[in-house]
């Protein structure tokens, strides 16, 4: 019997903040961890199999190894922050920067699939 | 894209101009709402694919204008609600619902983001047995100086050319991943001996001196090779929804339905294909995604006193716009450049559908389908909160299928057909107590459909000899879904008093399936929940649900092969030659002797393997405590438990997902919320690995 366990850890953490009647700002905090692992896989030889291409050549115990391809962990981080000006009741500007790191610890099959984005807005508005 | 941002652009502004005429015309509309316009940029190191996945702005380096509006207008007859949000020209979105008079409701929305889409690179796939030169110096001693190596002697065919090497060994330690002969044997005088041919296309039989008699095993060549044609090509996916509807009233009681939704997928993505029967030469390219979706509905719904008739009709086609890749699949036999490869030299020829000879293929076929719909509804509302709905599905599917290298097919579409009847009484007895009794009889048939798959040698007696023309021609293709389903439900909802509800319902279903060897499939589920409050401040509700599934969809023949004879999960050739199992080795097969993966392996394979479960456990439990109107806290608990315990495998899985969360307000100007979830999941089985060499 073989086991293939996986633990994912995920925290979340958000702030609106009305600091002043014209100012407001918002921000956000994600994190998650995710993990997957195959063991105990442990594959023999069978009793009685003699035939020198299949014990010297295909090593069924060698096999085992194929556990560790299936090892996956990936984290993930998102940062942002925004916030809204009112100039008057109507007029506004809003800005946003934000931040997402995605670390892939067990690349395989993909690649390498580690990045970082950074984003950034400015904008005028108007409330009717 | 440049002429579709201008046909999105010229919609939006259509869009946002359609209500204002309504709203002139209600004197009473009050609206309000924003217009926001600005500049977004993105900068993104090193791989996108996963950082920016699902990219609602911009979906890789850029920089641009975005705008957003937002609109909610309600007059006494008359509402408007419109929200849009446009980044780029693969990005945007917006909801449209207008409601005019009562009598209209016009409802309208657009969505388009970019995915982008994984890339297998294929650099983790390269095995293979090495020529036997590098066995020919071990054996001849120079790999390790100074020895003398194993003696030798040429091999000769019955003109005197020589074509290959014998050596006789003491014993086949050299015998590794590194040092491969072509073939390995035991003479009559019991010596072993090894034997490389001066060229791919020689064999034992061509030995005209052997220094005894041999009995020769062949040594498989087995290699695995992955090759990514386009390795710094991005594969992504644009993804664009457009929908309409409209509810017209054009009587009292009777009300029209039309609704449309096309449905995009437009951009690149990896096209992985498989040569085989030389090495299995796995190569990755990029093919084309256009495809359409298009569904058109027309329906109406009528009140006639307490009957209330409800019909649709849809049409849906599926369309695949572009070409299918193409690719050039290996000489057979060929792992070697050297292979002397000719329509002539068919070793393999009566075991595959095409290889090189065939010349550029299609493959990874998507095929384009149409459905029908009509689906009526009827309720009946009786007295005494009693309420009996009735319906009726008639559904046909038409999948289309063609002729292609190695297949020949009876008919160009398959067709599935499906009918549903359905019922169901909700009825309240008592003031505390509400049943909900209903039952649904469907079936699901699929027109007969066979394919032939003739080699590309059916008249060559090459590796097996010639093929039955009985094991390719005409294949009848079995639906796993044909059958009739029953299903009967019960619910009931008690209030045990003012702030305790319990819940409990019960399920049975049965699958009658067409295609016998896939079983019957029972299923019986359970529920039971309870929701209540303690005081003021705590809620708390559980949960509990069980599924019996008695012979869930299965593959009867899914692995773990046993020899009729020996009764051993391996084929033991000692036992076939020698007729006892001595642990003695005995020299196996010659290409053309050996068994077959089919007859030999897959058809005696004897595990009934399925990924479904027999047994579900599911527990739910939450509580939310709030002690004041500016802190909540909720803590949850989700637990699932699935078994299969079939005839030859089991497995089982557990999955487990606490969380807890919190809400705080210290002031009326700050809001904080905090959120934390684990999911464990662990999942035990066997493992079956297949084992052979060649």
């Amino acid at each position: 019997m073989t086991d293939y366990q996986t633990d994912v850890h995920t925290l979340s953490l958000n702030a609106d903040y009305q600091a002043t009647e014209q100012f407001g700002l918002n921000a956000g905090l994600m994190f998650s961890d995710a993990k997957a692992e195959w063991s105990g896989l442990s594959l023999q030889t069978p009793a009685n199999v003699n035939d020198p291409v299949l014990t010297n050549i295909y090593s069924l115990e060698a096999t085992n190894v194929i556990t560790s391809y299936s090892e996956l962990h990936y984290r993930q981080l998102e940062a942002s922050l925004g916030g809204t000006y009112q100039f008057t009741p109507a007029l506004y500007v809003a800005a946003s920067v934000g931040y997402v790191m995605f670390d892939d610890r067990s690349p395989y099959v993909y690649g390498d699939q580690d990045g970082d984005a950074y984003r950034g807005s400015l904008g005028l508005g108007y409330r009717f | 894209m440049h002429n579709d941002w201008k046909w999105l652009l010229a919609l939006s502004v259509v869009i946002l101009m359609a209500p204002l005429p309504l709203l002139a015309a209600d004197a009473t509309a009050q609206s309000t709402g924003s217009i926001e316009v600005g500049g977004a940029i993105i900068d993104i190191k090193d791989d996108p694919t996963r950082v920016n996945k699902y990219s609602t702005s911009l979906p890789d380096d850029d920089s641009g204008v975005y705008g957003k509006i937002n609109l909610d207008a309600a007059g006494e007859s008359t509402s408007v609600r419109l929200d849009g949000e446009f980044h780029d020209q693969d990005s945007s979105t917006y909801q449209l619902d207008i409601n005019a008079a009562n009598r209209l409701r016009f409802r309208s929305s657009h969505d388009k983001f970019n995915v982008w889409l994984n890339h297998d690179r294929l650099d983790y796939l390269n095995a293979g047995i090495p020529s036997g030169g590098k066995a020919a110096a071990t054996l001849d001693g120079l790999i390790a100086a100074g020895t003398a190596g194993y003696a030798a002697q040429p091999a000769q065919n019955g003109d005197g050319a020589t074509v290959g090497k014998i050596w006789s060994v003491p014993d086949f330690n050299w015998l590794d991943p590194n040092n491969v002969t072509g073939y390995i044997g035991q003479g009559a005088s019991g010596q072993l001996y090894a034997f490389n041919p001066a060229l791919p296309y020689y064999n034992t039989a061509t030995i005209a001196n052997p220094p005894e008699a041999i009995k020769w095993q062949q040594v498989g060549r087995a290699s695995l090779y992955g090759e990514d044609f386009v390795p710094n090509r991005d594969f992504f996916m644009t993804r664009e929804e457009f929908k309409n509807s409209f509810d017209i009233q054009v009587t009292p009681n009777v009300t029209l339905h039309f609704g449309h939704r096309l449905e995009k997928r437009e951009g690149i993505d990896q096209s992985i294909a498989m040569s085989k029967c030389t090495s299995c030469h796995i190569t990755g390219q990029s093919k084309r995604i256009d495809e359409e979706t298009e569904d058109l509905r027309l329906g109406a719904t009528g009140k006639f006193g307490l009957l209330t008739v409800d019909y649709e009709y849809l049409n849906r086609e599926f369309r695949n716009r572009t070409s299918d890749p193409l690719r050039v699949f290996d000489p057979a036999l060929a792992p070697n450049p050297r292979t002397q490869y000719t329509t002539g030299n068919a070793t393999f020829d009566n075991r595959l559908l095409y290889d090189y000879e065939a010349g550029a293929i299609p493959y990874d076929v998507t095929p384009e389908s149409d459905k029908q719909s009509h689906v009526l509804k009827a309720r009946l509302d009786l007295s005494n909160n009693t309420v009996l709905t009735g319906s009726y599905v008639n559904a046909e599917v038409e999948s289309n299928k063609a002729d292609s290298v190695g297949m020949t097919v009876n008919k160009s579409q398959i067709t599935t057909q499906y009918d549903g009847y359905g019922l169901r009484l909700t009825v309240r007895p008592v003031q505390r107590l509400a049943l909900n009794l209903r039952g649904k009889v469907e079936e699901v048939d699929t027109s007969d459909f066979s394919y032939s798959l003739p080699p590309m040698g059916t008249g060559s007696a090459s590796l097996g000899g010639v093929p039955d023309p009985a094991y390719y021609t005409d294949l009848e293709r079995h639906a796993s879904n044909d059958g009739d389903k029953l299903t009967l439900g019960i619910d009931g909802l008690y209030r045990l008093g003012r702030k305790t509800t319990l819940r409990a319902g019960y399920e049975y279903e049965k699958f009658d399936r067409d295609y016998e060897e896939l079983g019957e499939t029972e299923t019986q589920t359970v529920k039971l929940s309870l929701k209540t409050r303690f005081g003021k401040t705590v809620s708390a509700r559980a949960a509990y649900s069980y599924q019996e599934i008695d012979e869930p969809l299965h593959n009867p023949h899914g692995a773990m092969y046993v020899d009729p004879v020996t009764g051993l999960p391996y084929y033991d050739k000692d036992q076939q030659t020698s007729g006892v199992i001595d642990g003695v080795w005995q020299p196996g097969f010659l290409i053309g002797s050996g068994p077959s993966y089919g007859t030999d392996f897959y058809d005696l394979r004897t595990a009934d393997l399925s990924n479904l479960p027999e047994s579900i456990h599911e527990v739910k439990l939450s509580s939310t405590w709030s002690p004041s109107a500016s802190f909540a806290a909720t803590v949850a608990l989700r637990g699932r438990f699935e078994e299969n315990d079939l005839t030859s495998s089991d497995w089982q899985q557990e999955s487990y997902s606490p969380s807890v969360s919190f809400w705080y307000a210290p002031t009326d100007k700050l809001n904080l919320t905090f959120l934390y979830n684990y999911l464990g999941q662990r999942a035990e089985s066997k493992f079956c690995q297949g084992w052979y060499d060649g």
